[in-house]
């Protein structure tokens, strides 16, 4: 077993990841010459870049935003937080969510919260290139 | 490449179609774009008759899928876009039967020309864009003086636009919700919106629905033609205006506010140019925000969706993460709208 085996085979999924990437970019892809097949390889890399940044989020985030679920709807989902995701979804569409102003603005922030941290996961430049409010403690 | 026997039976229908005393047809090529249906570029030689000579032609194969709109029913929607005197191909024949190629087909005149947004975009300076930004506002309007109380009676068989079409809209899109596997509470917030902010529509006209770049081919900075016009139906003449500006569908240049193409301004002016009427802006953004909407839940679609290639399910992951942009989109521009409400 060579040095570089061994550091692969105790390396951390987004180690993995970015050493596929680097293969993928540098050998692979350069080597390509149809431009479908070029884009294709552009597209691989996006969707490792998506996984690895996924991969690495802050856990700490997905915890607030089910507390603030819990916090809209009353309720303790017991750390499920597609069941809390679903329930919310289920409240808003049957207009149970309280439309006093406060509860509103509490629950139209924590849309933006949780959005935004996806795009920041999925797209961060989309965010970058949309003039924003500072919106999100995420 | 189509068989020779099929080549020969569009040979002949052309001819009969056209009045002809011969027809001879030649497939150039497949054209790409359409995953519903086959588009053929056909070069059809004609001796006598009206249309003697040498054309370019696109058969558009009838979907089998059906959720699209049939022949005969888009020839009598293209035959009232074209003679309205939008910029679109023309449709000369429709073949109903599906007797000469196994399905139905429609024969249009070939508009050659650039689709690809990303291409027009790369070729247009910021004066051209507004040029052609302003092109296609003529356009809509041209197409928005079909009214509904005044159609011809070849689009009878479009559905009338009633008191309920806002609960029919939120049926639609809460039965694609409930058809991907992940809760969506920002989608689902953005409908009750939606469903709450929608515009009373005094006066229905004949809209494209699905208006954005990628839906016309250009020449340079020259209009060729306006495409896709199988989700025409009545509506809000504003809704098209909303979704060629709909940030989702600027592709990459946000700052050119009509399609990525050229400034809001530009487009506006070429609407007031034909119709004689301001454009209502504020009713424009409502319709941005829907279209994000749409944009958003054709993403979830995608993404939910069964691929039969590798290729095709990395595609399909890709485009569903458009629904974060959709979300991100739908939340900032819905403050902004009531924020400028409030002002």
């Amino acid at each position: 077993m060579t040095a570089d085996q061994r550091s692969l085979l105790t390396a951390s999924p987004a180690d993995l990841i970015d050493a596929s990437r680097d293969v993928l970019r540098t050998r692979l892809a350069a080597a390509l010459t149809e431009e479908g097949d070029k884009a294709l390889a552009q597209m691989a890399l996006r969707a490792l870049a998506v996984a690895r940044a996924e991969l690495t989020a802050d856990p700490a985030i997905a915890a607030r935003e089910l507390a603030e679920i819990e916090a809209l709807l009353g309720r303790d989902f017991a750390g499920d937080a597609l069941a809390a995701r679903r329930a919310l979804a289920a409240e808003i569409r049957a207009r149970r969510i309280p439309s006093d102003a406060a509860s509103a603005v509490r629950l139209r922030d924590h849309l933006l919260n949780a959005a935004a941290h996806r795009l920041r996961l999925s797209n961060p430049k989309y965010m970058t290139r949309r003039q924003r409010r500072a919106e999100s403690s995420y | 490449m189509l068989p020779r026997d099929t080549l020969k039976a569009i040979g002949d229908f052309l001819r009969r179609a056209a009045g002809a005393e011969r027809g001879e047809a030649v497939a150039v090529q497949r054209l790409p774009g359409d995953t519903a249906r086959e588009h053929w570029l056909l070069r059809a030689d004609l001796s006598g008759g009206p249309y003697a000579g040498r054309h370019h032609l696109v058969l558009r194969g009838e979907a089998d899928d059906g959720t699209h709109l049939g022949s005969a029913a888009e020839m009598a929607i293209r035959s009232a876009v074209f003679q309205a005197g939008v910029t679109t191909p023309e449709p000369l024949w429709v073949e109903e039967s599906g007797a000469v190629i196994g399905r139905p087909f429609l024969i249009l005149r070939h508009a050659g020309g650039e689709a690809d947004p990303a291409r027009i975009q790369a070729d247009l300076s910021e004066e051209q864009g507004d040029r052609l930004a302003f092109r296609l506002g003529q356009e809509l309007a041209r197409l928005h003086r079909i009214a509904m109380d005044q159609a011809p009676e070849a689009l009878a068989f479009l559905p009338r636009r009633g008191a309920d079409w806002i609960a029919q809209r939120v049926q639609i899109a809460r039965g694609i919700l409930d058809s991907v596997a992940e809760p969506q509470p920002c989608f689902e917030w953005a409908l009750n919106w939606l469903a709450d902010h929608a515009p009373d529509v005094a006066q229905p006209v004949l809209s494209h629905r699905d208006f954005r770049s990628g839906k016309f081919v250009v020449d340079g900075d020259n209009l060729v033609g306006i495409l896709d016009l199988e989700q025409v139906g009545w509506g809000d003449p504003m809704e098209d205006l909303g979704s060629f500006c709909a940030r989702c569908w600027r592709h990459g240049l946000p700052a050119r506010e009509a399609g990525g193409i050229g400034s809001r301004e530009a487009f506006y002016d070429g609407y007031k140019d034909v119709s004689g009427q301001a454009v209502d802006d504020r009713r424009v953004r409502f319709w941005e925000i829907a279209a994000a909407f749409r944009s958003g839940l054709h993403a979830l679609q995608l993404r939910a969706r069964s691929a039969a290639t590798a290729e095709q399910a990395l595609r399909d992951l890709l485009a569903g993460l458009r629904k974060d942009e959709a979300e991100y989109d739908m939340l900032l521009d819905i403050e902004r709208y009531e924020a400028e409400k409030s002002s």
